[in-house]
């Protein structure tokens, strides 16, 4: 009898699989903390005056901290079973305070390279609670042999 | 000059050529549990990051996201071919002035995207990580913003052994 348990889930890493969501409230709390550690301290991710004046409802959240949460969620899903090669987004809106920000993605592709390895094309995104898409982007993965 | 004009030859000159040269301290342990715990925040980080014994045993290894850069460099090599100029270009992220040329008059500035290529090769504490950047490519296109400057640069990190980490591009669009 095979024990289920110990088996990854059933088409985890097949084409069209859901990458798991990474998701996390946007807002000072997890800028500052960003900021703390990216030495990121700029008046739109600190001010609501100087968000303003940059156009936005009020102060925004940092592109690198999305960034850093595709990473997150990639490495949440992954683990030690593989690793991250290629990521590329753009920033197509920021996170405002109060937003609930996923990081989610689907398989695209999925190829045996020579060495045995698997290798995955991933579309990965983050989108805000409306379901906009906020940063597009693509990722390649390779699973050890 | 280019088709639309806003590649000059001196700055078509530049394309590939080394600037931004910058050395780390070491990495601490420190550096990288911080660093994974404000990226996961509110939630705590995957174990191995806070595991105490992670680093004796020499499984601590940082995430690939981190900056090593960010507060401070431990020490720059410039190219000796630095220019001054004035801050309203480098507020819009012109580089050309790191290489001796004088930036375009385009001070407008959007950021066009990131993309990374990791090797493999881990960060881990005291390693000691060199960056050198280039400029990639200039295009121009056309927009209704008017004729915008696409500059693709790549910054690559190295370790101590001279064992390639990282190419990290961005794209700015200058108009």
């Amino acid at each position: 009898m095979t024990d289920v348990t110990t088996q990854a889930p059933a088409g985890e890493f097949e084409v069209g699989a859901t990458v798991p969501p990474f998701t996390r409230t946007a807002g000072f709390h997890a800028w500052n903390r960003y900021a703390a550690v990216n030495y990121e301290f700029v008046d739109i991710h600190m001010d609501d005056e100087a968000g303003k004046a940059a156009g936005m409802p009020g102060a925004f959240g940092m592109g690198n901290l999305i960034w850093a949460w595709m990473h997150c969620a990639v490495e949440q899903w992954v683990g030690e079973r593989g690793r991250l090669e290629h990521l590329e987004c753009r920033f197509k809106s920021p996170a405002l305070k109060g937003d609930r920000i996923t990081i989610t993605g689907t398989v695209t592709g999925r190829t045996t390279a020579d060495d045995g390895s698997t290798v995955l094309e991933l579309e990965l995104w983050s989108e805000n609670q409306t379901g906009t898409k906020t940063a597009p982007g693509t990722a390649r993965v390779r699973l050890e042999a | 000059m280019s088709e639309l004009g806003l590649v000059r030859p001196d700055m078509a000159a530049i394309v590939g050529q080394p600037y931004g040269v910058a050395v780390s301290y070491p990495v601490t342990a420190s550096d990288i549990r911080r660093w994974a715990i404000a990226v996961h925040w509110p939630e705590p980080p995957p174990a191995h990051y806070l595991d105490p014994d992670a680093e004796a045993e020499g499984r601590l290894v940082a995430p690939l996201d981190i900056s090593v850069f960010a507060w401070a460099a431990a020490r720059s090599e410039p190219n000796g071919r630095e220019i001054e100029v004035d801050p309203k270009y480098r507020a819009v992220g012109a580089m050309e002035h790191n290489l001796g040329v004088q930036p375009p008059e385009l001070l407008r500035a959007l950021n066009g995207g990131l993309s990374v290529d990791y090797t493999g090769v881990r960060i881990r504490p005291g390693d000691v990580i060199r960056s050198s950047t280039v400029i990639e490519r200039y295009q121009e296109k056309e927009s209704r913003l008017g004729t915008m400057l696409v500059t693709d640069t790549a910054t690559t990190w190295t370790n101590q052994d001279g064992e390639e980490i990282k190419t990290a591009r961005m794209s700015l669009i200058r108009y």
